[in-house]
């Protein structure tokens, strides 16, 4: 046990040498060479200073295709944001004026483009606008900004394939790009019905981040998200089991995807249960009572625990 | 079989392909990009594909079902509507955008409606129905035992099988969502009714049929203010209103019926329950079904334990009471909320977010009525009833605080706060009577007995005709108290983090995160009034045996609270703490974790991330809460060119709470890969697979056949951990019938698939693709007849596709899918009662296979218009 953890730790520590010189190789090369897109980047800011803003009609006499996506999707809005006035108007609420783009079509860096910008600028560029939103609220915090993803990866305003959201792909293959062990999970025998479109992966995950561990979001009396279709298990009951209320659903089930009924975690139920249920001095959970006597009946706990969830009648949850 | 069935399903699909083949080529376009129709200031495009579903599945159904349920027949695959105003003049909306799916009779249909005019409103509607069919036999199904004498009856269904369905309907509208003040009012409703089942602790274990009901009213109210610049102030009101109808009455599913003392049937059907061996409820005394002379219903004693579901009277003239258990109470619950939510980044370089929240609930149980009908001879018990009103109450105080401060463009400081604190009391005031048998053993043939101060009292030793009799372990006659339960979370939590950005190729995050939280727990039960009434039978001593329960005499005298009464009963009267109050629980857990993460851009095909948690507790609530837990997450992702992309990622997640007695290890580990080629536009290639391996241990005790030695078929070794506070090690009391075990649970999922898209022409698109889930599970048989649970099986689900755009805005396709699913690998029990290995097909419970292997085929027409 001893090695094996020693190779593991090994193994880890390799693993993480190994990114740290494949990142500092980047850093470098991005230091020594910058490529295309950095000098992108950096000639934008100062192309596009200088610039007068010329409304969307200009953009379209160049853009037509640009120009007609933008038009059929919720972005269109903005044209009528007389309070924002022409930096939140239009084409030029996301690229920024235009006239010095105009003056001069052949320069690429005179007007504000995407291509090459870091992750932090793409999302500042959106958040501009969409911060101030209890979705997005949270963004620069949440999982997906700490590993450098930016709203581009997964929304397009011009190419997207759903029309409400913008969304490059729609759920959950949008999701199943960098999830991919979801994916399997979500192929298991029992598994909540997400390929089936009947739920969607935000739905309970907030993509844009939140006050939630993993994303999650919150049911509407602040307590797990289990509990918007789950009602039954919610409560209050008057003999709460526990562990669903402090250590959550998933003590016992793995929501997206398992081998098991239910989505438990293990196949027999009395080994799921005993693991909580024998006594020690290091656990709150009463051990199991001498008399269920596994060589008989007493296999299935919910057998006769059929109320596990929560009871308003018996603190055993039998009925 | 299952290549018959294959075969079938390819010549249908042939003959589909040939009749698509011979769809007159006079369409001149194809019909991918429909322009749509124009009506007024609108363009209205629509598509529908309708279609016809062939199942053709062999096998277990009920597995079938519970994974699948997609059945045959005529189905509305998918329909959308768009309506855009092109230039926006349109004045009712801009645009209606409607899609949905599934109806006809597949398990799961959606409806999904958008409604949008710019700055002035938008609403989204949303229906969705899923039928959560389940009847998976190999959970809660108990044990099959060897030891059946005469044969037992089987059980061939999953005791707790299920046919819900669950509607549910959300809707929302805001107003004004450009404007500095806009409003936000929503509605959700979510019900969940059907057939189900469930069962009972008793003195058998009877099947219960429970008519599940239970609605959720939750309506929503809320605005945003933007009065600050850049700065948001959000108010929500949310109320949630739960309605659960469900209610409980007996299944008989046996039929038995009552027997007199030579097993002669009474006509009076009696539930033996779903549990039960040669020697419980009944001791050897059923004729079953299969007993000369034929057609004989079968037949069980009357001191059996069971229920009585008397539907008339038997030659005893016993009462009629029909069903032998009944239980129903109407719950209300309502959730009152309030949120105050804002997101400003008012100050220079500084965003931040914050949220407040209060909700008080309340959970209303009235109209309690429980009844029971039979016997049950541990405790003599023949009838008795529950009533009582009870009150659940939650109040959640919630506030989370975050922020980042920029303090340069690549250094950036974050913090996160957050405030939980809950606390949860209930009460029950409860009414119990019971009533109990006038002899012993006790048999159904006789009415319970009746405590009248004539006919029982110490002249008649409490023995008199009908009097009723008790044991030790009977509990009082009647019982009215109160359960208060009380319980309690305060939880805080911070989270600090440092990011700084090297370049736009490479980043580095740093953080610690610090938690705090406190549980209490309180379990009391008064008691108000307990009353013991007297009589034990032909044992006689029936004045002691009223001293019984929380009257129990203590070095010869009644405790405190309790009074013997001139009849021969005994009184408890409160209000006093009962002899079964549990003590509060406190647990402080201190948590504290570092965090760190790395993303890297080396070039801009390759990008990396990784980022690690490692947390340490100081103590745990349950045995399976780590203690200290650690997780990984390496992610990768390469495009090779425009058309070619590979994506890798590992994830792993190792928890412990690996003190003494308990042991705890788990382990989630995960790693897949993706590749998606998209060379030409004519084809394109997805292939993946991953790999996943779940692990979980703890020492666990139980117990086996209350024996000394360790009877054949169990496993462990004596128990050595603590069977209560200060008992380690303690081989002389009664545990030395404690077995000790690692409980243990491991699951590795293989999971590969591929899909190929190919475009042989303009206007055919053919699809070839496999999907399966290979799992191989362990873990260990307390009992070697325990039925295993789906522990190793392979599904499998090839799958392959053609469509004919035959132009006009027509298409046809063609979809064939297999399901494979086959159990393998594994110990299960059979009906023998000896273990079966698994190099042959899996038999699941009762000799029932738990494969399945089939097909469907789809045809269907799609109209674009």
């Amino acid at each position: 046990m001893a090695n094996s953890r020693f190779s593991r730790t090994l193994a880890f520590a390799a693993g993480f040498a190994a990114l740290l010189l494949v990142g500092t190789a980047g850093m470098r090369a991005a230091q020594a060479a910058p490529q295309k897109s950095d000098q992108a980047a950096a000639g934008q800011a100062a192309g596009a200073a200088a610039a007068k803003y010329v409304g969307s009609d200009t953009c379209k006499a160049c853009h037509d295709a640009e120009y007609s996506s933008w038009e059929k999707s919720p972005h269109w809005a903005t044209s009528g944001d007389t309070r924002g006035g022409p930096s939140k108007q239009g084409c030029e609420a996301c690229h920024g004026p235009g006239s010095a783009h105009v003056d001069d079509t052949s320069d690429k860096t005179k007007i504000f483009s995407f291509v090459g910008l870091s992750s932090e600028q793409i999302n500042s560029r959106c958040l501009g606008c969409h911060a101030a939103g209890k979705e997005q609220m949270n963004f620069q915090r949440s999982e997906h900004a700490h590993n450098n993803v930016n709203c581009i990866e997964c929304h397009s305003v011009h190419h997207a394939q759903d029309g409400e959201f913008l969304l490059v792909k729609t759920q959950p293959e949008l999701c199943y790009g960098c999830h991919l062990e979801n994916k399997a999970q979500f192929n298991m025998p029992v598994h909540h019905r997400v390929n089936e479109g009947l739920v969607k992966c935000t739905d309970c995950h907030n993509p844009h981040g939140g006050f939630g561990k993993t994303q999650l979001r919150s049911a509407s009396a602040q307590d797990q998200v289990c509990f918007t279709c789950h009602s039954d298990k919610r409560g209050p009951f008057v003999f709460e089991h526990e562990p669903i209320k402090t250590e959550g659903c998933v003590s016992c089930h793995t929501p997206h995807g398992s081998s098991n009924a239910h989505l438990l975690k293990f196949a027999t139920v009395n080994i799921l249960c005993m693991q909580c249920h024998t006594n020690s001095f290091v656990s709150f959970a009463p051990g199991t009572p001498t008399f269920h006597n596994q060589s008989t009946q007493f296999q299935a706990c919910t057998l006769c625990h059929t109320q596990i969830h929560g009871s308003n009648f018996d603190q055993f949850f039998f009925k | 079989m299952g290549i018959l069935r294959c075969v079938r399903s390819v010549i249908i699909l042939a003959g589909v392909l040939i009749l698509m083949g011979a769809v007159p080529a006079v369409a001149q376009e194809t019909s991918q990009a429909s322009p749509g129709t124009k009506y007024g200031d609108y363009n209205v495009q629509q598509t529908a594909e309708v279609g016809f579903r062939y199942v053709n599945m062999g096998g277990n159904m009920a597995n079938y079902d519970t994974f699948e349920n997609l059945n045959s027949g005529a189905r509305l695959l998918d329909y959308t509507l768009d309506v855009t105003s092109p230039d926006h003049k349109g004045k009712p909306f801009d645009n209606i955008s409607l899609y949905n799916f599934g109806y006809g009779g597949d398990p799961n249909d959606l409806t999904h409606l958008r409604i949008a005019k710019s700055r002035i409103y938008e609403f989204t509607g949303q229906f969705r129905r899923d039928n959560n069919f389940f009847a998976y036999n190999l959970l809660a199904n108990p044990l099959n035992p060897s030891n059946f004498s005469p044969a037992p009856v089987p059980i061939t269904f999953a005791p707790h099988d299920l046919d819900l369905v669950h509607r549910m309907t959300d809707l929302n509208l805001t107003l004004m969502p450009q404007s500095r003040m806009s409003l936000r009012l929503g509605y959700f409703r979510n019900v969940s009714e059907g057939p189900s089942y469930s069962s009972l602790d008793g003195g058998t274990e009877p099947q219960l049929f429970q008519n599940w009901k239970t609605t959720v009213n939750s309506y929503r109210m809320g605005a945003d203010f933007k009065f600050l610049p850049r700065t948001t102030f959000s108010y929500d009101q949310y109320l949630d209103y739960s309605k659960y109808d469900t209610s409980w009455v007996d299944r008989n599913f046996s039929n038995y019926q009552l027997g007199n003392g030579t097993l002669t049937s009474q006509g009076t059907p009696v539930d033996l329950g779903i549990v039960y061996t040669g020697t419980s409820p009944c001791a050897n005394s059923i004729v079953p079904p299969s007993a000369p002379p034929p057609n004989v219903p079968p037949v069980a004693s009357p001191t059996c334990n069971a229920f009585l579901d008397a539907t008339n009277l038997g030659a005893s003239g016993y009462p009629v009471q029909a069903p032998g258990y009944s239980r129903a109470a109407r719950p209300r619950t309502g959730f009152p909320t309030e949120l105050l939510s804002f997101q400003s980044s008012y100050f220079h370089n500084f965003d931040m977010a914050g949220q407040f929240g209060y909700s008080s609930s309340e959970n209303t149980v009235t109209g309690l009525e429980e009844l029971f009908a039979g016997n049950v001879t541990r405790t003599l018990e023949q009838a008795y009833t529950t009533a009582g009103p009870g009150d659940a109450k939650r109040f959640t105080v919630t506030g989370n605080w975050s922020g980042t401060y920029s303090i340069t463009p690549k250094l950036s400081v974050s913090d996160d706060f957050r405030y939980d604190n809950w606390r949860i009391p209930g009460a029950w005031n409860f009414l119990q009577t019971a009533a109990f048998a006038q002899e012993t053993p006790p048999s159904m043939l006789a009415p319970p007995g009746t405590f009248t101060a004539a006919n029982c009292n110490a002249g008649n030793n409490y023995a008199g005709a009908g009097c009723p009799i008790h044991n030790a372990s009977s509990s009082a006659d009647s019982a009215a108290g109160t359960r208060i339960r009380f319980f309690k979370q305060f939880m805080t939590g911070n989270t600090t983090s440092v990011r700084y950005d090297f370049s736009r190729r490479l980043g580095l995050r740093l953080g610690y995160e610090y938690g705090y939280r406190t549980l209490y727990d309180q379990n009391t039960i008064i008691y108000t009034s307990e009353v013991f009434f007297p009589g034990a039978g032909a044992a006689g001593n029936g004045a002691a045996i009223a001293d019984r329960g929380d009257c129990a005499l203590v070095s010869g005298s009644l405790p405190a609270g309790c009074t013997a009464q001139p009849d021969g009963s005994v009184i408890f009267t409160g209000p006093t703490v009962g002899s079964d109050t549990a003590p509060g629980l406190m647990a402080k857990i201190h948590s504290h974790s570092g965090l760190f993460g790395i993303w890297a851009l080396p070039t801009d095909s390759l990008r990396l991330s990784f980022d690690a948690q490692l947390f340490s507790a100081d103590q745990v609530f349950t045995r399976i809460t780590p203690r200290q837990s650690q997780h990984y997450r390496v992610h990768a992702t390469y495009v090779l060119q425009n058309w070619a992309t590979i994506d890798g990622s590992l994830n792993i997640s190792e928890s412990r709470d690996n003190v003494q007695f308990v042991n705890y290890l788990a382990h989630n580990r995960s790693a897949s890969f993706v590749a998606t080629l998209m060379p030409h536009e004519k084809y394109s290639f997805d292939l993946g697979y991953s790999y996943n391996n779940v692990f979980s241990q703890a020492l666990i005790c139980y117990n086996y056949g209350f024996s000394p030695t360790l009877p054949p078929g169990g496993i462990g070794i004596p128990c050595t951990l603590p069977s209560g506070p200060g008992d380690i090690n303690d081989t002389t009391s009664s545990d030395f019938d404690r077995w000790q075990t690692n409980g243990f649970y491991k699951d590795a999922v293989h999971y590969p698939y591929f899909d190929f898209m190919w475009k042989p022409l303009k206007r055919i698109t053919s699809s070839l693709g496999y999907a399966a889930t290979f799992a191989r599970g362990s873990a260990p048989f307390l009992n070697p007849l325990q039925p295993s649970g789906t522990l190793s099986y392979t599904y499998q689900k090839p799958y392959a596709s053609v469509a004919f755009d035959a132009g006009g805005g027509i298409s046809y396709k063609a979809a064939w899918t297999y399901y494979g699913y086959n159990p393998r690998g594994i110990q299960i029990p059979t009906i023998s009662g000896t273990s079966t290995s698994l190099a042959v097909p899996a038999i699941g419970f009762n000799g029932f296979l738990q494969d399945f292997n089939g097909n469907t085929v789809m045809f269907s027409l799609r109209y674009t218009h």
